[in-house]
């Protein structure tokens, strides 16, 4: 085993340690815990066993082994970054609707505490 | 008159918004005035409560299109029939308003849009908004798009003045744009099958408050309105 590998399996169990560490304290929520976990694995494999990059590199066609790790990690990170545009946007069409829905509760209960007397900001038309 | 709601998106108005509510309460008076603050820093709710007006307060900032759509919420809620959508910052006429519905009440449209660019009356003597070189060259890009994708003339494919029935209201309620709406939802009336109207409209130059489109961000939105007005040629839209 050389140096390399060993540093290379360390680093891959230090990012599982990681991940694992983050899922457990609900930084992480296991739907997207599942696929940095997965990438851990397959870091894990490759290190211990340094044939598996060598042959897909000669399936793809790619002369060194290194820059079909490189390219496999760009792609990698492409997929994450469009993959959390979505979920950024997923989330602040919520926080619209949710923004939306408090304006409105307020609304009505500033009108509610009105007609019952308790005073309120005077949001009703001709309140004043 | 039937039951009619002026929706005000406001966004730091404090110096415009009272003028305007006012005038709307003298030109309209059947109407109910709700001004949308969309998480102003200043008193601009306030001081549209204090000219009358009901107000929505929207806890963050965020942005033209979701405070209009809260006001058509609003507006789908408590039935009313048409809703005006109008600027904060006095650029918009309120006698003009009675005009704008015109159309609606008597069935002929499911939307009016006021447009700058179409003449009928005289403007000698008002302050009119004249657009700078920068902002021609959006608009006619925009109104050229517009026409030859909707298949039908359009002249002021930025106006913010709009009035809707009650069909358009539902539909807009549902989904909205939430930034620079008014070039998407031409398309989106268009592809919801709604009848739209321009009529002649004047506009005057700004009397209190800042435009959201600076000239530093104008190239990101006209080319973020180019997208979306594209894209949304494509997309599935619920009748």
């Amino acid at each position: 085993m050389t140096r390399i590998q060993i540093l290379a399996i360390l680093a891959s169990l230090l990012l599982m340690f990681l991940t694992v560490e983050l899922i457990r304290r609900k930084y992480l929520e296991e739907k997207y815990a599942l696929v940095w976990l997965l990438t851990c694995i397959f870091f894990l494999l490759c290190s211990i066993n340094l044939e598996i990059l060598s042959f897909l590199a000669r399936l793809t066609g790619i002369l060194v082994p290194a820059n079909f790790l490189f390219l496999l990690a760009f792609f990698f990170l492409v997929v994450i970054c469009l993959s959390l545009t979505v979920v950024v946007s997923r989330e602040s069409q919520r926080q619209r609707r949710l923004t939306q829905e408090v304006s409105m509760l307020k609304f009505n209960l500033e009108e509610i505490k009105k007609r019952v007397g308790l005073g309120g900001k005077g949001g009703q038309k001709g309140s004043s | 008159m039937d039951k009619v709601l002026v929706i005000i998106p406001a966004y730091n108005e404090t110096k415009s918004i009272g003028g305007v509510v006012r005038d709307i309460r003298v030109s309209l008076p059947g109407a109910d005035v709700l001004v949308v603050n969309d998480g102003s820093t200043d008193d601009t709710s306030g001081e549209a409560r204090q000219s009358g007006a009901m107000v929505l307060d929207l806890p963050c900032n965020m942005g033209l299109g979701v405070a209009v759509q809260s006001g058509l919420i609003f507006a789908q809620d408590r039935g009313y029939r048409f809703v005006v959508r109008m600027d904060g910052d006095g650029q918009h006429r309120p006698t003009e308003l009675r005009a704008l519905l015109a159309p609606l009440e008597k069935g002929e449209a499911d939307m009016v849009i006021g447009s700058r660019f179409l003449k009928a009356v005289s403007t000698s003597g008002l302050n009119e908004y004249k657009p700078n070189m920068a902002r021609r060259i959006g608009i006619g890009l925009f109104s050229g798009l517009l026409s030859i994708l909707l298949g039908t003339r359009v002249t002021d494919p930025n106006s913010g003045l709009h009035a809707m029935n009650h069909k358009s209201i539902s539909f807009f309620a549902k989904e909205y744009p939430p930034d620079y709406p008014e070039v998407e939802i031409r398309v989106m009336a268009h592809k919801a099958g709604l009848v739209v109207r321009e009529i002649p409209s004047t506009m005057l130059h700004r009397t209190g408050g800042v435009s959201s489109i600076t000239s530093l961000n104008s190239v990101y939105i006209v080319l973020e309105m180019l997208t979306s007005t594209i894209v949304g040629m494509f997309r599935r839209v619920e009748r």
